[in-house]
Protein backbone atom coordinates (compact mmCIF):
# COMPACT_ATOMS: atom_id res chain seq x y z
CA UNK A 1 0.00 0.00 0.00
CA UNK A 2 1.29 3.61 -0.99
CA UNK A 3 0.75 6.67 0.48
CA UNK A 4 2.64 9.23 -1.16
CA UNK A 5 -0.62 11.36 -1.91
CA UNK A 6 -2.68 12.28 0.46
CA UNK A 7 -5.35 12.82 -1.94
CA UNK A 8 -4.60 9.08 -3.07
CA UNK A 9 -7.02 6.02 -3.01
CA UNK A 10 -4.71 4.37 -0.20
CA UNK A 11 -5.51 6.94 2.01
CA UNK A 12 -8.95 7.23 0.94
CA UNK A 13 -9.56 3.43 1.63
CA UNK A 14 -7.58 3.30 4.91
CA UNK A 15 -9.61 6.20 6.11
CA UNK A 16 -12.80 4.00 4.98
CA UNK A 17 -10.95 1.25 7.07
CA UNK A 18 -10.29 3.32 10.10
CA UNK A 19 -14.29 4.73 9.94
CA UNK A 20 -15.50 1.42 9.96
CA UNK A 21 -13.08 0.28 12.68
CA UNK A 22 -14.45 3.10 14.70
CA UNK A 23 -18.33 2.16 14.16
CA UNK A 24 -17.58 -1.27 14.94
CA UNK A 25 -15.83 -0.64 18.50
CA UNK A 26 -18.32 2.23 19.08
CA UNK A 27 -21.35 -0.34 19.29
CA UNK A 28 -19.66 -2.62 22.46
CA UNK A 29 -18.39 0.96 23.85
CA UNK A 30 -21.98 3.50 24.42
CA UNK A 31 -21.58 6.72 24.56
CA UNK A 32 -17.33 6.41 24.26
CA UNK A 33 -17.61 6.74 20.24
CA UNK A 34 -15.27 10.26 20.89
CA UNK A 35 -13.19 8.18 23.14
CA UNK A 36 -12.08 5.54 20.81
CA UNK A 37 -11.90 8.36 18.23
CA UNK A 38 -9.42 10.14 19.79
CA UNK A 39 -7.24 7.36 20.87
CA UNK A 40 -6.90 6.51 17.16
CA UNK A 41 -6.57 10.54 16.60
CA UNK A 42 -3.50 10.01 18.82
CA UNK A 43 -2.15 6.47 17.25
CA UNK A 44 -2.20 8.76 13.32
CA UNK A 45 -0.21 11.69 14.84
CA UNK A 46 2.01 9.26 17.05
CA UNK A 47 1.24 11.24 20.28
CA UNK A 48 -0.26 10.35 23.76
CA UNK A 49 -3.62 10.56 25.07
CA UNK A 50 -4.58 11.47 29.12
CA UNK A 51 -8.38 9.84 29.74
CA UNK A 52 -9.45 11.95 33.13
CA UNK A 53 -12.58 10.63 34.68
CA UNK A 54 -14.24 8.12 37.66
CA UNK A 55 -13.45 4.28 37.91
CA UNK A 56 -15.99 2.24 36.44
CA UNK A 57 -16.50 4.54 33.42
CA UNK A 58 -15.35 2.16 30.78
CA UNK A 59 -12.06 3.68 30.01
CA UNK A 60 -9.86 0.55 30.58
CA UNK A 61 -12.09 -1.74 28.41
CA UNK A 62 -12.22 0.88 25.38
CA UNK A 63 -8.79 1.26 24.86
CA UNK A 64 -7.72 -2.30 25.53
CA UNK A 65 -10.76 -3.21 22.99
CA UNK A 66 -9.05 -0.67 20.62
CA UNK A 67 -5.24 -1.56 21.20
CA UNK A 68 -6.32 -4.97 20.87
CA UNK A 69 -8.31 -4.38 17.17
CA UNK A 70 -4.63 -3.55 15.93
CA UNK A 71 -1.69 -5.81 14.68
CA UNK A 72 0.38 -4.50 17.07
CA UNK A 73 2.29 -5.12 19.91
CA UNK A 74 -0.08 -3.88 23.30
CA UNK A 75 1.45 -3.46 26.75
CA UNK A 76 -0.79 -2.54 30.02
CA UNK A 77 -0.48 -2.25 33.09
CA UNK A 78 -2.70 -0.78 36.52
CA UNK A 79 0.51 1.09 38.08
CA UNK A 80 -0.85 1.38 42.23
CA UNK A 81 1.74 2.83 44.63
CA UNK A 82 4.41 0.29 45.41
CA UNK A 83 4.57 -0.66 41.08
CA UNK A 84 8.36 -1.53 40.88
CA UNK A 85 10.00 -0.23 37.42
CA UNK A 86 10.87 -3.57 36.58
CA UNK A 87 6.86 -4.42 36.50
CA UNK A 88 7.09 -2.14 33.42
CA UNK A 89 9.87 -1.64 31.79
CA UNK A 90 11.69 -5.63 32.86
CA UNK A 91 13.60 -7.02 35.40
CA UNK A 92 17.38 -6.91 35.03
CA UNK A 93 18.83 -9.38 32.94
CA UNK A 94 20.50 -11.88 35.96
CA UNK A 95 23.37 -13.37 32.98
CA UNK A 96 24.26 -9.96 31.94
CA UNK A 97 24.37 -9.09 35.16
CA UNK A 98 27.10 -11.57 36.13
CA UNK A 99 29.20 -10.20 33.70
CA UNK A 100 28.56 -6.83 35.37
CA UNK A 101 26.46 -5.20 32.63
CA UNK A 102 23.36 -3.60 33.77
CA UNK A 103 20.53 -4.87 31.18
CA UNK A 104 16.86 -5.78 31.92
CA UNK A 105 14.65 -8.07 30.09
CA UNK A 106 12.42 -6.40 28.04
CA UNK A 107 11.10 -8.58 25.69
CA UNK A 108 6.73 -8.36 26.49
CA UNK A 109 7.35 -5.03 28.81
CA UNK A 110 6.67 -1.12 27.38
CA UNK A 111 10.06 -0.36 26.31
CA UNK A 112 8.84 -3.10 23.37
CA UNK A 113 5.25 -1.86 22.90
CA UNK A 114 3.79 -0.01 20.08
CA UNK A 115 0.37 0.67 21.75
CA UNK A 116 0.87 1.41 25.30
CA UNK A 117 -1.80 1.36 27.87
CA UNK A 118 -1.28 2.91 31.61
CA UNK A 119 -3.87 2.90 34.36
CA UNK A 120 -3.75 5.22 37.44
CA UNK A 121 -0.50 6.85 35.55
CA UNK A 122 0.17 9.51 38.73
CA UNK A 123 0.40 6.78 41.13
CA UNK A 124 4.03 5.86 39.59
CA UNK A 125 6.79 6.68 41.56
CA UNK A 126 9.36 9.10 40.31
CA UNK A 127 12.02 6.33 38.77
CA UNK A 128 9.01 5.03 37.09
CA UNK A 129 7.70 8.78 35.89
CA UNK A 130 11.28 9.39 35.06
CA UNK A 131 11.93 6.76 32.97
CA UNK A 132 8.76 6.70 30.98
CA UNK A 133 9.03 10.75 30.71
CA UNK A 134 11.73 9.61 28.47
CA UNK A 135 10.01 7.06 26.61
CA UNK A 136 6.81 9.62 25.73
CA UNK A 137 9.78 12.03 24.86
CA UNK A 138 12.25 10.55 22.69
CA UNK A 139 11.04 6.74 22.48
CA UNK A 140 14.02 5.61 24.57
CA UNK A 141 14.72 4.04 27.41
CA UNK A 142 17.34 3.89 29.29
CA UNK A 143 18.35 1.73 32.02
CA UNK A 144 21.96 2.84 33.08
CA UNK A 145 24.63 2.68 30.73
CA UNK A 146 21.60 0.70 28.83
CA UNK A 147 19.70 2.14 26.18
CA UNK A 148 17.71 0.85 23.65
CA UNK A 149 15.30 2.68 21.02
CA UNK A 150 11.26 2.44 21.38
CA UNK A 151 8.45 1.31 18.81
CA UNK A 152 6.18 3.04 20.81
CA UNK A 153 3.22 4.35 18.54
CA UNK A 154 0.97 6.22 21.57
CA UNK A 155 0.38 6.40 25.31
CA UNK A 156 -2.98 6.04 25.92
CA UNK A 157 -2.78 6.89 30.46
CA UNK A 158 -5.65 7.07 32.77
CA UNK A 159 -6.02 8.69 36.10
CA UNK A 160 -9.51 9.38 38.29
CA UNK A 161 -8.50 13.10 37.95
CA UNK A 162 -5.68 15.70 37.11
CA UNK A 163 -2.59 15.62 39.23
CA UNK A 164 -3.03 19.23 41.91
CA UNK A 165 1.25 18.73 42.29
CA UNK A 166 3.29 20.48 39.77
CA UNK A 167 5.86 18.09 38.82
CA UNK A 168 2.87 15.46 38.27
CA UNK A 169 1.32 18.26 36.16
CA UNK A 170 4.50 19.23 34.13
CA UNK A 171 4.58 15.06 33.50
CA UNK A 172 0.30 14.90 32.50
CA UNK A 173 1.49 18.27 29.41
CA UNK A 174 3.47 15.09 27.29
CA UNK A 175 0.32 13.91 27.07
CA UNK A 176 -1.36 16.24 23.91
CA UNK A 177 -4.51 15.04 23.98
CA UNK A 178 -6.70 14.94 27.62
CA UNK A 179 -10.68 13.50 27.42
CA UNK A 180 -12.72 13.73 30.45
CA UNK A 181 -14.67 10.81 30.67
CA UNK A 182 -17.95 11.13 32.22
CA UNK A 183 -20.61 8.11 33.16
CA UNK A 184 -22.96 8.16 30.37
CA UNK A 185 -26.18 10.12 30.53
CA UNK A 186 -29.19 8.84 31.85
CA UNK A 187 -31.31 8.36 27.99
CA UNK A 188 -28.35 6.25 27.55
CA UNK A 189 -28.78 4.27 30.51
CA UNK A 190 -30.63 1.20 28.55
CA UNK A 191 -28.13 0.89 25.93
CA UNK A 192 -25.39 1.00 28.21
CA UNK A 193 -27.46 -1.95 29.69
CA UNK A 194 -27.84 -3.97 26.38
CA UNK A 195 -24.47 -3.73 25.63
CA UNK A 196 -22.70 -4.45 28.42
CA UNK A 197 -25.01 -7.53 28.58
CA UNK A 198 -23.86 -8.50 25.29
CA UNK A 199 -19.85 -7.75 26.35
CA UNK A 200 -20.54 -10.51 28.52
CA UNK A 201 -21.61 -13.04 25.94
CA UNK A 202 -19.24 -13.85 22.30
CA UNK A 203 -17.92 -10.35 21.35
CA UNK A 204 -18.87 -8.36 18.63
CA UNK A 205 -15.51 -6.99 18.02
CA UNK A 206 -14.14 -5.87 14.24
CA UNK A 207 -13.95 -8.68 11.92
CA UNK A 208 -10.44 -8.55 11.00
CA UNK A 209 -7.70 -6.35 12.77
CA UNK A 210 -5.91 -2.78 11.12
CA UNK A 211 -2.03 -3.50 10.51
CA UNK A 212 0.24 -0.88 11.85
CA UNK A 213 1.47 0.22 8.07
CA UNK A 214 -2.04 1.51 7.78
CA UNK A 215 -1.57 3.67 10.81
CA UNK A 216 2.26 3.98 9.47
CA UNK A 217 0.65 5.02 6.21
CA UNK A 218 -1.87 7.68 7.66
CA UNK A 219 0.59 9.07 9.67
CA UNK A 220 2.72 9.54 6.99
CA UNK A 221 0.44 10.87 4.80
CA UNK A 222 -0.73 13.25 7.70
CA UNK A 223 3.27 14.48 7.59
CA UNK A 224 2.55 16.19 4.15
CA UNK A 225 -0.59 17.59 4.59
CA UNK A 226 -0.53 21.27 3.66
CA UNK A 227 -1.02 23.83 7.17
CA UNK A 228 -0.22 27.23 5.53
CA UNK A 229 -3.89 28.10 5.38
CA UNK A 230 -4.61 27.46 8.97
CA UNK A 231 -1.42 28.84 10.92
CA UNK A 232 -2.33 32.15 11.51
CA UNK A 233 -6.07 31.09 12.46
CA UNK A 234 -4.17 28.84 14.69
CA UNK A 235 -1.89 31.09 16.37
CA UNK A 236 -5.02 33.24 16.89
CA UNK A 237 -6.53 30.74 18.25
CA UNK A 238 -3.88 30.26 20.96
CA UNK A 239 -3.51 33.71 21.49
CA UNK A 240 -6.81 33.90 22.68
CA UNK A 241 -6.92 30.96 24.74
CA UNK A 242 -4.05 32.47 26.25
CA UNK A 243 -5.57 35.64 26.69
CA UNK A 244 -8.41 34.24 29.35
CA UNK A 245 -5.47 32.65 31.11
CA UNK A 246 -5.34 29.00 30.06
CA UNK A 247 -1.88 27.86 29.75
CA UNK A 248 -0.86 25.73 26.95
CA UNK A 249 2.81 25.03 26.93
CA UNK A 250 4.89 26.24 23.67
CA UNK A 251 5.76 22.26 22.89
CA UNK A 252 2.18 21.42 23.15
CA UNK A 253 0.83 24.42 20.51
CA UNK A 254 3.81 23.11 18.01
CA UNK A 255 2.67 19.32 18.21
CA UNK A 256 -0.88 20.75 17.85
CA UNK A 257 -0.34 21.31 14.54
CA UNK A 258 0.14 16.87 14.16
CA UNK A 259 -3.35 16.89 15.37
CA UNK A 260 -4.76 19.73 12.77
CA UNK A 261 -2.84 17.65 9.94
CA UNK A 262 -4.40 14.53 11.27
CA UNK A 263 -7.93 15.60 11.48
CA UNK A 264 -7.28 16.96 7.68
CA UNK A 265 -6.24 13.32 6.27
CA UNK A 266 -9.16 11.73 7.96
CA UNK A 267 -11.44 14.24 6.06
CA UNK A 268 -9.81 13.24 3.23
CA UNK A 269 -7.93 16.52 2.62
CA UNK A 270 -4.71 17.10 1.61
CA UNK A 271 -4.63 20.86 2.85
CA UNK A 272 -5.87 21.53 6.64
CA UNK A 273 -8.96 24.05 6.60
CA UNK A 274 -10.69 25.88 9.41
CA UNK A 275 -12.95 22.62 9.59
CA UNK A 276 -9.71 21.08 11.26
CA UNK A 277 -8.68 23.39 14.10
CA UNK A 278 -10.87 21.24 17.15
CA UNK A 279 -8.57 19.31 18.16
CA UNK A 280 -7.30 22.40 19.91
CA UNK A 281 -9.84 22.02 22.84
CA UNK A 282 -8.45 18.81 23.40
CA UNK A 283 -4.86 20.23 24.09
CA UNK A 284 -6.32 22.37 27.37
CA UNK A 285 -6.21 20.16 30.45
CA UNK A 286 -8.86 21.27 33.06
CA UNK A 287 -12.40 20.02 32.34
CA UNK A 288 -14.07 23.77 32.99
CA UNK A 289 -11.12 25.36 30.66
CA UNK A 290 -12.10 22.85 27.95
CA UNK A 291 -15.97 24.33 28.79
CA UNK A 292 -14.43 27.69 28.78
CA UNK A 293 -12.60 27.17 25.33
CA UNK A 294 -15.45 25.30 23.62
CA UNK A 295 -17.32 28.81 24.50
CA UNK A 296 -15.02 31.17 23.51
CA UNK A 297 -13.91 29.62 20.22
CA UNK A 298 -17.73 29.11 19.20
CA UNK A 299 -16.92 31.42 15.73
CA UNK A 300 -13.95 30.06 15.27
CA UNK A 301 -14.59 26.27 15.21
CA UNK A 302 -18.19 26.98 13.77
CA UNK A 303 -16.58 25.49 10.54
CA UNK A 304 -15.50 21.89 12.43
CA UNK A 305 -15.91 18.94 10.74
CA UNK A 306 -14.82 15.42 10.57
CA UNK A 307 -16.87 12.10 9.08
CA UNK A 308 -15.06 10.04 10.94
CA UNK A 309 -13.95 11.64 13.98
CA UNK A 310 -17.46 13.23 14.37
CA UNK A 311 -17.57 13.00 17.75
CA UNK A 312 -14.75 14.24 19.17
CA UNK A 313 -15.71 17.34 17.23
CA UNK A 314 -18.96 17.41 18.74
CA UNK A 315 -17.29 17.32 22.54
CA UNK A 316 -14.42 19.95 20.97
CA UNK A 317 -16.40 22.91 19.77
CA UNK A 318 -19.74 24.22 20.10
CA UNK A 319 -21.41 25.12 17.10
CA UNK A 320 -24.30 23.55 14.54
CA UNK A 321 -21.71 20.26 14.87
CA UNK A 322 -22.46 19.92 17.93
CA UNK A 323 -25.89 21.28 18.55
CA UNK A 324 -26.85 18.73 15.09
CA UNK A 325 -25.69 15.94 17.51
CA UNK A 326 -27.73 17.11 19.89
CA UNK A 327 -30.66 16.95 18.42
CA UNK A 328 -30.69 14.34 16.61
CA UNK A 329 -29.49 12.02 19.50
CA UNK A 330 -32.94 13.60 21.42
CA UNK A 331 -35.07 12.79 18.10
CA UNK A 332 -33.78 9.37 17.73
CA UNK A 333 -34.53 9.02 21.44
CA UNK A 334 -37.64 10.77 21.22
CA UNK A 335 -38.95 8.39 17.82
CA UNK A 336 -38.08 5.06 19.90
CA UNK A 337 -39.87 5.93 22.84
CA UNK A 338 -43.35 6.30 21.22
CA UNK A 339 -46.37 4.33 22.75
CA UNK A 340 -47.29 1.22 20.66
CA UNK A 341 -50.83 1.76 20.10
CA UNK A 342 -52.12 5.07 19.07
CA UNK A 343 -55.21 4.43 22.34
CA UNK A 344 -52.38 4.44 24.68
CA UNK A 345 -53.29 7.75 27.10
CA UNK A 346 -49.46 8.76 26.23
CA UNK A 347 -49.50 9.21 22.26
CA UNK A 348 -51.00 12.36 22.19
CA UNK A 349 -48.23 13.56 24.63
CA UNK A 350 -45.66 11.84 22.64
CA UNK A 351 -47.22 13.52 19.24
CA UNK A 352 -46.72 16.64 20.84
CA UNK A 353 -42.95 16.41 21.51
CA UNK A 354 -42.05 15.25 18.37
CA UNK A 355 -43.34 18.40 17.13
CA UNK A 356 -41.43 20.24 19.67
CA UNK A 357 -38.39 18.76 17.79
CA UNK A 358 -39.86 19.80 14.64
CA UNK A 359 -39.91 23.53 15.87
CA UNK A 360 -36.15 23.01 17.52
CA UNK A 361 -34.67 21.32 14.21
CA UNK A 362 -36.52 23.91 12.18
CA UNK A 363 -35.05 26.46 14.49
CA UNK A 364 -31.20 25.66 13.89
CA UNK A 365 -31.26 24.46 10.08
CA UNK A 366 -32.67 26.04 7.55
CA UNK A 367 -34.14 23.42 4.89
CA UNK A 368 -31.10 23.37 2.45
CA UNK A 369 -28.70 23.40 5.58
CA UNK A 370 -29.95 20.05 7.37
CA UNK A 371 -27.60 17.45 8.06
CA UNK A 372 -28.04 14.55 6.63
CA UNK A 373 -28.86 12.54 9.36
CA UNK A 374 -30.80 15.32 11.23
CA UNK A 375 -32.98 15.55 7.48
CA UNK A 376 -33.41 11.78 7.63
CA UNK A 377 -35.10 12.13 11.07
CA UNK A 378 -37.07 15.11 10.53
CA UNK A 379 -38.77 13.80 7.84
CA UNK A 380 -39.74 10.62 10.05
CA UNK A 381 -41.06 12.90 12.60
CA UNK A 382 -42.98 15.26 9.85
CA UNK A 383 -44.34 11.67 8.05
CA UNK A 384 -45.22 10.55 11.37
CA UNK A 385 -47.09 14.02 12.37
CA UNK A 386 -48.89 14.32 8.95
CA UNK A 387 -50.18 10.38 9.45
CA UNK A 388 -52.00 11.60 12.88
CA UNK A 389 -53.57 14.19 11.14
CA UNK A 390 -55.08 12.19 8.47
CA UNK A 391 -58.68 10.97 9.06
CA UNK A 392 -58.85 7.21 9.90
CA UNK A 393 -60.74 5.13 7.26
CA UNK A 394 -63.73 3.68 8.09
CA UNK A 395 -63.93 0.77 10.11
CA UNK A 396 -60.53 0.97 11.99
CA UNK A 397 -59.99 1.36 15.96
CA UNK A 398 -60.52 5.60 16.31
CA UNK A 399 -57.35 6.83 18.07
CA UNK A 400 -56.93 9.92 20.48
CA UNK A 401 -57.10 12.95 18.21
CA UNK A 402 -54.41 15.04 18.03
CA UNK A 403 -55.90 18.25 15.96
CA UNK A 404 -58.83 18.57 18.26
CA UNK A 405 -59.34 22.78 18.83
CA UNK A 406 -58.61 23.40 22.71
CA UNK B 1 -26.28 49.19 20.94
CA UNK B 2 -25.19 46.66 18.05
CA UNK B 3 -26.92 43.15 17.40
CA UNK B 4 -24.89 40.68 14.82
CA UNK B 5 -25.79 37.34 13.66
CA UNK B 6 -23.99 33.67 15.47
CA UNK B 7 -24.64 30.41 15.39
CA UNK B 8 -28.68 29.21 15.48
CA UNK B 9 -27.95 26.52 18.43
CA UNK B 10 -29.31 28.20 21.03
CA UNK B 11 -32.54 26.57 22.95
CA UNK B 12 -35.91 27.47 21.47
CA UNK B 13 -38.42 28.31 24.39
CA UNK B 14 -40.57 31.06 22.62
CA UNK B 15 -41.66 31.89 19.04
CA UNK B 16 -43.14 35.35 17.49
CA UNK B 17 -45.12 36.27 14.64
CA UNK B 18 -45.31 39.70 13.06
CA UNK B 19 -47.68 41.81 10.75
CA UNK B 20 -50.87 42.51 10.11
CA UNK B 21 -53.26 39.62 11.42
CA UNK B 22 -50.41 37.89 12.98
CA UNK B 23 -52.43 37.39 16.23
CA UNK B 24 -55.46 35.93 14.49
CA UNK B 25 -53.43 33.78 12.29
CA UNK B 26 -51.54 32.05 15.51
CA UNK B 27 -54.60 31.35 17.45
CA UNK B 28 -56.32 29.57 14.41
CA UNK B 29 -53.03 27.59 13.83
CA UNK B 30 -52.85 26.78 17.55
CA UNK B 31 -56.48 25.70 17.47
CA UNK B 32 -55.71 23.20 14.77
CA UNK B 33 -53.21 21.63 17.22
CA UNK B 34 -53.40 19.02 20.16
CA UNK B 35 -55.23 20.94 22.85
CA UNK B 36 -51.76 20.23 25.03
CA UNK B 37 -50.26 22.92 23.17
CA UNK B 38 -53.17 25.09 24.97
CA UNK B 39 -50.98 25.50 28.24
CA UNK B 40 -48.32 27.86 26.02
CA UNK B 41 -48.22 31.31 27.44
CA UNK B 42 -48.82 34.21 25.73
CA UNK B 43 -48.85 38.41 25.33
CA UNK B 44 -49.83 40.09 22.10
CA UNK B 45 -50.61 43.00 20.37
CA UNK B 46 -52.33 44.35 17.09
CA UNK B 47 -49.30 43.45 15.40
CA UNK B 48 -47.69 40.76 16.60
CA UNK B 49 -48.00 37.79 18.86
CA UNK B 50 -45.30 35.76 21.22
CA UNK B 51 -46.15 32.25 22.53
CA UNK B 52 -44.08 30.72 25.40
CA UNK B 53 -43.29 27.23 25.57
CA UNK B 54 -45.33 25.19 28.35
CA UNK B 55 -43.76 22.65 30.56
CA UNK B 56 -44.14 19.33 29.19
CA UNK B 57 -44.73 18.22 32.46
CA UNK B 58 -45.92 20.64 35.05
CA UNK B 59 -44.40 20.34 38.47
CA UNK B 60 -41.57 17.77 37.15
CA UNK B 61 -38.26 18.74 37.44
CA UNK B 62 -37.41 17.33 33.62
CA UNK B 63 -37.47 20.75 32.20
CA UNK B 64 -38.63 19.72 29.00
CA UNK B 65 -40.96 22.05 27.32
CA UNK B 66 -43.59 21.92 24.35
CA UNK B 67 -43.43 24.73 21.81
CA UNK B 68 -46.01 23.99 18.02
CA UNK B 69 -44.54 24.02 15.02
CA UNK B 70 -45.86 27.13 13.07
CA UNK B 71 -43.53 27.97 10.03
CA UNK B 72 -44.44 31.69 10.07
CA UNK B 73 -42.91 32.07 13.66
CA UNK B 74 -39.59 32.83 14.23
CA UNK B 75 -37.88 30.98 17.28
CA UNK B 76 -36.88 32.82 20.43
CA UNK B 77 -34.41 32.14 23.15
CA UNK B 78 -34.28 33.51 26.46
CA UNK B 79 -30.65 35.35 26.63
CA UNK B 80 -30.78 35.84 30.35
CA UNK B 81 -33.20 38.79 32.47
CA UNK B 82 -35.87 37.42 30.63
CA UNK B 83 -34.98 39.04 27.70
CA UNK B 84 -35.68 36.94 24.63
CA UNK B 85 -33.82 37.34 21.32
CA UNK B 86 -34.59 35.45 17.84
CA UNK B 87 -32.44 32.13 17.69
CA UNK B 88 -29.30 32.92 15.84
CA UNK B 89 -28.99 36.51 16.99
CA UNK B 90 -26.86 38.43 20.32
CA UNK B 91 -25.38 41.32 21.55
CA UNK B 92 -22.57 42.59 19.81
CA UNK B 93 -20.68 42.67 22.87
CA UNK B 94 -18.22 40.30 24.90
CA UNK B 95 -20.02 37.37 26.26
CA UNK B 96 -19.09 38.39 30.36
CA UNK B 97 -20.59 42.11 29.30
CA UNK B 98 -24.20 40.89 27.59
CA UNK B 99 -25.81 40.49 31.01
CA UNK B 100 -25.01 43.65 32.71
CA UNK B 101 -25.54 45.71 30.17
CA UNK B 102 -29.18 43.96 29.20
CA UNK B 103 -29.86 44.64 33.43
CA UNK B 104 -28.58 48.37 32.62
CA UNK B 105 -30.94 48.62 29.40
CA UNK B 106 -34.23 47.48 31.43
CA UNK B 107 -33.11 49.89 34.53
CA UNK B 108 -32.79 53.00 31.72
CA UNK B 109 -36.12 52.35 29.87
CA UNK B 110 -37.64 50.90 33.08
CA UNK B 111 -38.63 47.71 32.03
CA UNK B 112 -40.36 45.70 34.64
CA UNK B 113 -41.63 42.47 31.88
CA UNK B 114 -40.12 40.12 30.33
CA UNK B 115 -39.58 41.62 26.81
CA UNK B 116 -38.49 40.60 23.26
CA UNK B 117 -35.72 42.40 21.18
CA UNK B 118 -35.93 41.53 17.35
CA UNK B 119 -32.76 43.48 15.41
CA UNK B 120 -33.77 45.04 12.41
CA UNK B 121 -30.77 43.59 9.83
CA UNK B 122 -30.33 44.99 6.81
CA UNK B 123 -30.04 43.01 3.19
CA UNK B 124 -26.62 41.23 3.60
CA UNK B 125 -25.42 42.75 7.22
CA UNK B 126 -24.29 40.30 9.88
CA UNK B 127 -24.75 43.40 12.24
CA UNK B 128 -27.45 45.84 12.94
CA UNK B 129 -27.87 48.99 15.52
CA UNK B 130 -31.65 49.02 15.61
CA UNK B 131 -34.53 46.32 16.90
CA UNK B 132 -37.94 46.59 17.69
CA UNK B 133 -38.95 46.23 21.21
CA UNK B 134 -42.30 44.16 22.49
CA UNK B 135 -43.38 43.97 26.34
CA UNK B 136 -44.55 40.79 27.49
CA UNK B 137 -47.01 42.28 30.05
CA UNK B 138 -50.27 40.44 29.71
CA UNK B 139 -48.69 36.65 29.82
CA UNK B 140 -52.32 34.44 29.77
CA UNK B 141 -52.53 30.78 28.25
CA UNK B 142 -53.19 30.72 24.16
CA UNK B 143 -56.02 28.04 25.04
CA UNK B 144 -57.68 31.52 25.97
CA UNK B 145 -56.53 33.66 23.61
CA UNK B 146 -58.29 36.96 22.44
CA UNK B 147 -56.29 39.21 20.49
CA UNK B 148 -55.47 42.47 22.60
CA UNK B 149 -54.89 46.31 22.38
CA UNK B 150 -51.32 47.28 21.57
CA UNK B 151 -49.23 46.85 24.61
CA UNK B 152 -46.17 46.18 22.86
CA UNK B 153 -44.10 49.32 21.25
CA UNK B 154 -41.82 49.15 17.69
CA UNK B 155 -38.74 51.20 18.48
Amino acid sequence: MKFQDVTGSAVADAVKRVNAHLDALSTQFVSRRALLELVMLGLISREHVLLIGPPGTGKSAAVQAIASSFDAVAFEYLIGRFTEPSELFGALDLNALKEGQIRPVTTGMLPQAEIAFLDEIFLGSTAILNALLKILNERTYRRGQYSVTTPLLSCVAASNAMPDDTALAAFADRFLLTMFVDPVDDESLSDLLRSGWNLAGPGAAPDDKLGKELLAGLHFAALEVDLSEVREPYAHIVRKIRLVGVNLSDRKIVKGQKLIAAAAVLRGAASAGPEDLWPVTYLVQSKAQQDEVRELLDSELKHSHNPVLSQSVVRATYGPTAHAAHLAAKATALLEDGPPLPSDPLHEVWLVRLETMLTRIDAAFAPDSLPEQLRALRATIQAVLEKQSRPEPAGESTPIRTDEPA
Amino acid sequence: MYWRRTAPVQPVGALIATGAGAPERVAVAVAAKSRLFGACRCASGPNWIVLLAAPAEPGSASGEELLPSIETMVPLYDSGSSIWLPVGIELDVPGHVAGPLMDALRRRHAIESPAVFVPRFEEGWESAMKADLYLLSDLHPVGGHRPEPNVGAAA
